[in-house]
């Protein structure tokens, strides 16, 4: 089999990036199996996911507003899993960008938009840096590893949350009621992030996409991203080479929380308007700060590659959650289907390696050497497609 | 190298078909799941989803079709099944589809909706729909509501726990004043605690797990100031484990009662159940999981509520309000487990502190309200008030009760006026109409009209509307729980069920022959509840102190027609006793207004007939042939309606639905009991001291006629068994019961 | 006031809740470290609790034999575990994103199974306290020890346990002899650290990690049953709400070794439960913020390892899958 692609690389590259979406397939092919054994139609099912993740104007306006916040997470992670740390607290930084966000917005009301709505992005990025910075001072300079330190982390953010939103940030209106319900007040309209087209589709989506090309621009034309690159290909090496690790380790891990935070900020400002609580992180985050990593991976930690890939899992939570209203089937089926197409995926990478390998065949050039930690071999071989 | 790579490539495959193996062995683990559970117990729950799975999604337009079933969609946090708040909800979609009909009432759900962006979603597309209403039952997801509302103007969303509408005019508001029935928890809690101190388990220190926990610690300070209700929040709602840990510190910080709010404390449950510590419920039935410790539940019952927004939107009002589960209108239920064995007078001051709350005269965080008798002389202005009556003021029944309730307001606000109509009915006064006599009514200067039969119902609602400024008071209605009422119509009605029951009782006690017999007005629910009340007492007496078979006992009910006799219309009530007399029943109970039964049994007895009768209504009905009377249930509505008078003298009256249940420690005195029950000098000694066990039993709660299983007079089971009846069970009671001869329509 | 919490009752309830606590933790942690040890970490394990948790209450309930259900939750870790090391071993893919579908797909499948087979929250008679078994057996022993001091209230606070809180204590030496003190501890530790020198040697890396990682999901499924059979007898969907993250980063914190993951553990779980006995005890806290208290395990366990953790050194080749002369 590999045989045939030795002889045809186009193709065999094709295929490649039609991989994830093969194996998404896949996986939905085992959900079709459980949906028929739960009852439902699998075909009507599949019907249902497709149009309520594209199926109208407002369905792909929706698919696009989940796919933003994925886009930004991933971003990050591209950054941080270049760098060779890996960030599990997107969580955690997407939360800490929210209430630094917000904070602007509330404190600030007679101001104009179109001051508030920048400095409050920016104050998101600061958030999200903040939150990711600790972890990655606490990696370089304390070998405090970054997993536990995240995951900690995303804890206390959590927490943090729930103190400031029931009180010093509760709105005034819920703060004279009994019940006291943890929220913001609705921050003033006219700093609501402006709508591309007559849907709930906002300028996040925009800037999202934006931030994806400074992303690669950063990452492979600019030094700073090559030394990020450098550490996270060899520290050793480029320690050697005179770069700074630790400081590298930091920013990488900063930058990656700064780009989970102001997707925080932006889902405050383009989508709910303030800010609440529901005592856990999925309630307000989506679970966005995971599913970033599992987008960056599809996208072969390739800022660009996570735009597409970013606008699939976004179309996949939004139709898995129309197929559940459809056919009334558990929630707890798209949870599970969720983590097939996730293991399939990341599964599939297997065999894009193996074309990779067969097309240098082709091409009869040098054998890759072994790829540095927790990144699939796959990935270097993009990254010297385009490295100077 | 390809060799190679074939090699490994086979050897892959074959992994491949290991891990398909593995994942057909999770499949075939889910299929044999599925089938259970299809024909299993949660069969009628089942139904519910594929009804509306069935229900073209796409094709419906959003207009509304007058004739098609009405749509509600919710959107809930957590599982359906979690013991807590998103299945109170569910519970009660389920309830009132049982009611009105799947052909007339469909509803969707998505659950575990924690996500809230997914919930967004969820809400927006059930609008698109054409759902009718659309519940967002979280408090997180008010901002997304605030956002979709204003997009479907056509559609209802309701928003809950809150009572806030944003001020838009499609949504609703609806909350559980939860802090009312963790009072009562409370109460119970520290009279049960010997330690002084209480544990109690919350998730996070706001909504109505803060007004729950607050409330319960009041309770409990209201009962013993020093006591200690230690309380950890754990900042999850989904941590079993922490919650569990939380409850095993309580227990070793001293507490000897527990109690918890939200899912994840059904892991404290079993820390309570493992060291014998009383637990008490909230959101939720929780009794299920420990029912050798679990003492009562507050139980949210959405269903009232629910049915007001229904009636609401059918009537084309789509939002702007907020209503509150309290436990003045039946939204909050204290469930007791009938299995625990709970001290009477412990009982009695839970009681006590629920009825008081609902009454108004107990604030949960403000401490008890000033007595309103010490304030009555000082704020009360005296009021004229009218009393329209469907009998004779001096019928010794019905109206005679309700006509000497007006004349304790009379006497108690000193000054006051009662303008009093009696016979309004057909046959008396044809050419009366309630809409006459309320006019002549307010021309004199009423301010508050009772009208006190049910026959009167839909008369008092529309005068209700034609004046707004003057408050109705429609004795035995629903139309404030149904929500039809007006702002100024309140409902009253004493908890007769109870004082039936102990009729029946007595009937049991006494019968020879085994057949009773029940003189029955005309038939709607309020009557059929009233009958079957008295044969389930009448049955758990013949089993349990006459030691019969239940199923030999007779019990027949024969309806006249109306409340009493008009010649010619109804049955005649005389011919309809001395029938059961002439045919083997040797006990009537009356169900009627007037006293036919108690009438014909003394000129019986005077004969030597072994006959007895227990009349109904009014507390002197003895006394007509005091020696064949086994005693008499009667009605007391001074108490209630002086409440009323002086709250409308005030200018502090609120609409309600009261179902004002009897004082069990004064249950013969009727200053003080709303129902109330007097022993007949025709009782034996043997049997009243039976009978005083049997209320006493039912005072404290030990004894609970209501318990299933009972089936409906058809067959169809009603109350499973070992469950007991809701309120909303007795008061819309479909059917007379099993083992009951007699028509039930 | 703070004083409160320095009275013998309260020390033996806050040590009798730590003990408690930490079980879990003890069975995914040390299961974990094996995998990690061998070079695979796998961020699933708490998908792979749920699914134990779930396998065990229901075996439990149906056959009403608590052994046979942590059976079933050792044969669905197993399962899980297999399948994460077919995914991250032989198809060598990204360890920690596999890790977070596993985590999704036991979420989901475990809610689901529950929804479709139990319907309800039910409770269930798992493993006792010892005192149980012990008193039927013994009937004078718990009852001769309580009286001698403090020999009787360490029996008294061990004897409240039930039998897996054991099994959990006893597996930290039993890991560390078999890390430190056997071929296969040998074979584990080089698969990790340098896996091309240890193939060269003869070890097959392949099988010694999918040992490891299949190990690994075994005590996962253990330690949810831990929570399901044993100490909550109760199941709900998402019962375990974090607290295999948790376990797995107490791998972290415990730099790898048996006794340094026991101490984490131990050092969480004790934290925990002094927050929880300051909030029991209605000590008042500044801002009325339980928040802060409910923070303390994890801001402690970052502030321990700010202390300590500069002499740890991770298996070099963890996270690295390994190719044959690549």
């Amino acid at each position: 089999m590999l045989d045939f692609f030795v002889k045809y690389p186009r193709l065999s590259r094709l295929v490649d990036l039609a991989l994830p979406l093969l194996a998404t397939l896949a996986a939905l092919g085992v959900g079709a199996i459980m949906l028929q054994l739960l009852g439902a139609n699998p075909v009507d099912a599949y019907g249902a996911l497709l149009n309520g993740a594209f199926g109208s104007q407002n369905a792909l306006a929706d698919t696009i507003v989940r796919a933003t916040p994925l886009l930004l997470v991933a971003l990050g992670i591209c950054i941080a899993f270049r760098g060779g740390v890996i960030n599990i607290g997107g969580e955690g930084q997407l939360v800490a960008g929210a209430i630094l966000g917000t904070l602007v917005g509330l404190t600030f009301p007679e101001a104009p938009g179109y001051i508030v709505i920048p400095v409050a992005l920016v104050a998101g990025f600061i958030g999200g840096a903040i939150w990711g910075g600790i972890p990655g001072v606490l990696k370089a300079y304390y070998n405090v590893n970054e997993i536990l330190s995240t995951i900690m982390l995303n804890i206390i953010a959590v927490q943090g949350m729930n103190y400031l939103l029931r009180q010093p940030m509760i709105d005034p209106a819920q703060a004279q009621l009994a019940s006291r319900i943890p929220q913001t007040a609705r921050l003033v309209q006219a700093f609501d992030l402006p709508r591309l087209v007559p849907t709930r589709l906002h300028l996040g989506a925009l800037i999202a996409v934006i931030l994806a090309f400074v992303v690669y621009i950063y990452l492979w034309r600019t030094t700073s991203g090559y030394r990020i690159r450098a550490v996270g290909l060899n520290p050793d090496a480029s320690s050697y080479a005179g770069i700074n690790v630790k400081r590298n380790i930091v920013l990488a891990l900063l930058l990656s929380g700064a780009f989970a935070g102001l997707a925080g900020a932006i889902q405050v400002y383009g989508v709910h308007h303030r800010m609440f609580t529901d005592g856990s992180l999925a309630g307000f985050t989506g679970s966005a700060g995971f599913n970033g990593i599992v987008v960056a991976l599809f996208g072969k930690l390739n800022p660009l590659g996570a735009i597409p890939a970013s606008f699939i899992f976004g179309a996949l939570i939004v139709g898995a959650n129309s197929l559940q209203r459809a056919m009334q089937v558990p929630a707890a089926l798209i949870t599970a289907l969720n983590g097939l197409v996730v293991v399939f995926v990341v599964a599939s990478d297997y065999f894009s390696r193996r074309l990779a390998r067969s097309r240098q065949i082709g091409v009869e050039a040098n054998v890759e050497p072994s790829p540095p930690a927790s990144m699939p071999p796959a990935l270097s071989v993009e990254g010297d497609m385009s490295s100077d | 190298m390809s060799k190679q790579a074939d090699l490994m490539e086979k050897k892959i495959m074959k992994r491949f078909a290991l891990l398909a193996l593995l994942l057909a062995f999770a499949l075939a683990i889910v299929a044999c799941g599925g089938q259970p559970a299809d024909q299993g117990t949660t069969a009628p729950e089942e139904a519910a989803p594929t009804e509306a799975a069935e229900a073209p999604a796409e094709e419906e337009a959003p207009a509304e079709e007058p004739s098609g079933p009405f749509r509600v969609a919710v959107v809930m946090p957590s599982a359906i099944n979690d013991l807590a708040f998103s299945q109170s909800i569910y519970d009660s979609l389920v309830a009132i589809q049982n009611q009105m009909g799947a052909e007339n009432f469909e509803f969707a759900y998505s659950e575990n909706m924690f996500v809230v962006d997914d919930a967004a979603t969820a809400i927006r597309d059930y609008a698109s729909q054409g759902y009718n209403l659309v519940l967002a039952h979280g408090s997180q997801y008010g901002s997304s509501l605030q956002e979709i509302a204003p997009d479907f103007p056509e559609t209802s969303f309701a928003w809950g726990m809150t009572v806030d509408t944003f001020g838009i005019p499609n949504i609703y508001a609806y909350e559980a004043r939860s802090e009312e029935g963790g009072y009562v928890n409370g109460v119970i809690a520290a009279s049960l605690s010997k330690s002084g101190t209480l544990g109690v388990v919350g998730p996070i220190e706001t909504g109505d797990a803060k007004l729950y926990v607050d409330g319960f610690v009041a309770g409990a300070k209201s009962v013993n100031p020093d006591i200690k209700a230690n309380v950890n929040y754990i900042g999850s709602f989904s941590d079993v484990a922490l919650a569990a840990e939380a409850a095993n510190t309580q227990v070793g910080a001293g507490a000897d009662a527990l109690t918890g709010t939200a899912q994840m404390v059904v892991g404290a449950i079993g820390v309570a159940k493992d060291n014998g510590v009383p637990w008490f419920g909230t959101q939720s039935s929780q009794t299920s999981l420990a029912p050798s410790v679990v003492v009562a539940n507050q139980v949210y019952d959405w269903t009232g509520v629910l049915n007001t927004i229904i009636e609401n939107v059918k009537n084309g009002e789509l939002g702007g309000t907020s209503f509150a589960l309290t436990l003045a209108n039946g939204g909050l239920v204290m469930d007791y487990n009938p299995d625990y064995a709970l001290p009477a007078e412990v009982k009695a001051a839970a009681d006590e502190a629920a009825a008081a709350i609902a009454a108004g005269t107990l604030s949960v965080f403000g401490g008890e309200t000033a007595a309103p008798a010490e304030e009555a002389p000082a704020e009360v202005a005296p009021i004229t008030f009218g009393m329209i009556l469907v009998g004779p003021k001096n019928d010794h029944g019905w109206s005679q009760a309700n006509y000497e309730g007006g004349q304790f307001v009379v006497d108690n606000i000193p000054g006051s006026n009662m303008i009093v109509f009696e016979s309004l009915n057909p046959a008396d006064k044809p050419e009366a109409t309630v809409e006459g006599v309320v006019d002549d009514m307010v021309a004199e200067g009423a301010t508050l009209i009772f009208t006190t039969s049910d026959e009167f119902e839909e008369d008092t609602l529309s005068v209700a509307k034609k004046y707004p400024d003057v408050t109705f008071i429609a004795v035995s209605g629903d139309d404030v729980k149904t929500g039809e009422a007006t702002p100024n119509l309140g409902n009253l009605m004493g908890r007769m069920e109870d004082m039936k029951a102990i009729a029946g009782c007595a009937a049991a006690l006494a019968t020879e022959t085994g057949n009773i017999g029940y003189l029955g007005p005309l038939i709607n629910f309020e009557t059929r509840r009233l009958t079957a009340a008295a044969y389930l007492g009448a049955k758990y007496c013949y089993e349990n102190y006459r030691g019969e078979d239940p199923a030999d006992l007779g019990f027949a009910v024969n309806w006249i027609g109306f409340w009493f006799n008009i010649p010619g219309v109804t049955l005649d009530p005389t011919e309809v006793v001395t029938n059961f007399f002439d045919t083997g029943t040797d006990v009537v109970l009356s169900g009627i207004d007037t006293t036919e039964a108690i009438d014909i049994a003394g000129q019986r007895g005077a004969q030597g007939e072994p006959v007895r009768a227990i009349p109904y209504d009014f507390l002197a009905a003895c006394d007509i042939a005091p020696d064949v009377c086994l005693g008499v249930p009667f009605f007391s509505w001074g108490p209630s309606y002086l409440k009323t008078a002086e709250a409308v003298s005030t200018g502090t009256w609120q609409p309600s639905w009261d179902w004002l249940p009897a004082d069990w420690d004064n249950l013969t005195d009727p200053t003080l009991t709303n129902v109330g029950w007097v022993n007949g000098p025709a009782l034996t000694e043997e049997m009243a001291a039976q009978l005083d066990e049997f209320i006493a039993g039912m005072a404290s709660g030990e004894i609970n006629v209501w318990t299933g299983p009972i089936n409906l007079q058809d067959g169809t089971p009603y109350i499973a068994e070992g469950a007991t009846a809701t309120d909303d069970e007795i008061w819309y009671l479909p059917q007379l019961l099993e083992g009951m001869v007699g028509s039930s329509q | 006031m703070i004083s409160e919490l320095f009275t013998t009752a309260v020390l033996i309830g806050i040590l009798t809740s730590g003990i408690r606590l930490a079980t879990p933790y003890l069975f995914a942690s040390i299961g974990e470290m094996f995998g990690q040890r061998s070079g695979i970490y796998n961020l699933g394990v708490e998908g792979i609790m749920l699914m134990g948790a779930f396998a065990a209450f229901y075996v439990t309930m149906t056959y009403g034999n608590p052994w046979l259900g942590l059976l079933a939750a050792i044969i669905v870790g197993s399962i899980m575990g297999l399948a994460m090391s077919f995914i991250s071993v032989t198809l060598q893919a990204e360890q920690g994103i596999s890790g977070i579908g596993i985590y999704l797909f036991g979420l989901g499948m475990s809610d689901l199974l529950f929804q479709k087979m139990l319907g309800t929250v039910e409770t269930v008679s798992g493993f006792r306290p010892v005192s149980d078994s012990l008193n039927r057996i013994f009937p004078d022993l718990l009852p001769g020890l309580a009286g001698i001091p403090v020999i009787g209230a360490i029996v008294s606070i061990l004897a409240q346990q039930n039998i897996m809180v054991f099994m959990a204590y006893l597996l930290v030496p039993i890991a560390w002899f078999i890390m430190y003190r056997t071929t296969l501890g040998l074979k584990i530790r080089a698969a990790g650290e340098n896996p091309a020198a240890a193939d060269a040697l003869g070890v097959s890396i392949s099988r010694t990690r999918y040992a490891t990682v299949t190990f690994g999901g075994a005590m996962a499924g253990v330690a949810g049953a831990s929570l399901s059979i044993a100490l909550l007898n109760v199941f709900q969907q998402n019962m375990t709400s974090g607290l295999g993250f948790i376990a797995v980063a107490l791998v972290y914190f415990g730099g790898w070794r048996p006794y340094g993951v026991l101490f984490g553990a131990i050092l969480f779980s004790m934290v925990n439960a002094i927050q929880l006995w300051i909030q029991a005890l209605n000590i008042p806290i500044p801002g009325d913020a339980s928040e802060l208290l409910i923070m303390m395990p994890y801001v402690l366990t970052i502030i321990v390892l700010i202390f300590s953790a500069g002499r740890m050194r991770k298996p070099s080749a963890l996270g690295v899958p390994y190719e044959r002369g690549g």
